[in-house]
């Protein structure tokens, strides 16, 4: 009926910003001027961008309130992880391993019109407790348990709900998070240092495995010029939705070698 | 073959004639294109409206049996859309939304139009009224929604009518 990606996520974005004034554009723009400029530092990046929240704001608009900016570059792309199971990691030596600690995937209504409460994803809520559960870690302290998250930001308003669902900050503060620098790379839990879906570009299918994959560079401090600048527990989150209203959704909690001995 | 390989493309439109089946939704469809009704489905053990109807409930998954609607709803949710895909490329700027039906349980998604466009105007917890093209090809498309007081505004233009 007219509706697209980016009309289908707005619909949640605006339910959430009727519930809880938040997020605004200006909170939503700054996730779009992370993301690019995050990029700049990624040399596999195809949508590096210097731009501030004016450039955004005047950025063409798609769906209220979303603008051209506000929306990641669709793209094709390719991805790649090798897994191995610790017998084999340990057999062939492999340095650096990344360790799997959590999985979960969680699924909600697919038709929006159904679902009780249009501005959230149940889907996210439950991947995240489920697979922080199975690390061992906990919903309410993950941003003092993990360094980084690597979230499916196929729309800067959905990256500022995914704060929320994942557990980094209370209900409706996903705006105020943003704006005190929170996720930004140099703060408190840095988002999408890779640039994230707006500034790498989303290669919808390789995605989730390119999210997977810069989070796993990160906890080796393999990740070049957008490294972290501290790799302190060594853990770190990767996240991705999809499906018809973004209905589906997976994360997965890795750890390094150091960060398997931390409580 | 020592000759290096030479790939010829064409720009091209390539049309595909298609016939698809509305299935077990084709009474509501029906029903839009010959009576300008707006049917939703009751499920038989739950008793859950659901709207756009699904012929089982999907909550129980016992068969639901055709209800009549009102034609008036609450928007849940929208949007204003300036991008769209070519089938409606014509049409923009338009409203969508989520619009919960007076007596059903769950949304449908549908066209929102307004002679004054605006997020205010179309916003969650306004009042729509579904009015009808006069040319129906049992498509979606047939209806749309518009704020309540613009309703006689639009059902007195040459190409809509109110519905039954």
């Amino acid at each position: 009926m007219g509706m697209m990606a980016a009309s289908s996520y707005v619909s949640m974005v605006n339910a959430h910003y009727e519930e809880y004034g938040n997020p605004t554009e200006e909170q939503m723009a700054l996730v779009s001027v992370k993301n690019h400029g995050n990029a700049m530092l990624n040399p596999k990046a195809q949508s590096p961008m210097k731009i501030t929240v004016e450039d955004v704001m005047n950025s063409r608009i798609i769906c209220y309130p979303f603008k051209m900016l506000d929306c990641c570059l669709y793209s094709e792309a390719a991805a790649a992880l090798i897994l191995a199971n610790e017998e084999k990691v340990r057999e062939l030596k492999i340095e650096k391993p990344i360790w799997i600690t959590g999985v979960a995937a969680a699924n909600t209504d697919c038709f929006i019109g159904n679902r009780e409460d249009m501005g959230r994803l149940y889907s996210n809520i439950f991947a995240a407790k489920a697979a922080y559960k199975m690390a061992g870690l906990e919903y309410n302290k993950i941003n003092a348990q993990i360094d980084l998250a690597e979230l499916h930001d196929a729309f800067s308003g959905q990256e500022v709900i995914s704060y929320e669902e994942l557990g980094f900050v209370p209900f409706g503060k996903g705006g105020n998070w943003i704006e005190s620098g929170g996720p930004f790379m140099d703060g408190e839990l840095p988002c999408c240092p890779c640039g994230g879906l707006i500034g790498c570009g989303h290669a919808v299918g390789a995605t989730g495995i390119m999210s997977t994959g810069e989070a796993a560079l990160q906890l080796r401090e393999d990740a070049g010029k957008h490294q972290i600048k501290t790799i302190e527990n060594g853990r770190a989150i990767a996240h991705s939705i999809g499906g018809p209203g973004a209905a589906y959704a997976a994360v997965i909690v890795m750890t390094n070698e150091e960060g398997l001995k931390k409580p | 073959m020592s000759e290096e390989f030479q790939d010829h493309q064409v720009r091209d439109i390539i049309k595909i004639n298609y016939k698809y089946t509305m299935g077990g939704q084709s009474k509501f469809f029906l029903e839009v294109m010959n009576n300008k009704k707006l049917l939703g489905t009751k499920c038989t053990k739950c008793g859950k409206t659901w709207m756009p109807p699904r012929i089982n409930c999907s909550d129980c998954f016992v068969p639901a049996e055709w209800v009549e609607l009102n034609q008036t709803g609450t928007i849940q949710v929208s949007t204003i859309v300036w991008y769209t895909t070519s089938a409606f490329i014509k049409a923009i700027p338009y409203g969508i939304g989520f619009i919960k039906l007076d007596g059903a349980e769950t949304a449908l998604l549908q066209g929102i139009f307004s002679e004054n466009l605006v997020p205010s105007k179309i916003k969650r917890g306004r009042r729509v009224r579904a009015v009808f093209n006069k040319v129906r090809k049992g498509k979606m498309t047939d209806f749309f929604f518009v704020p309540e007081d613009e309703y006689e505004n639009w059902t007195n233009k040459p190409e809509y009518e109110g519905g039954n």
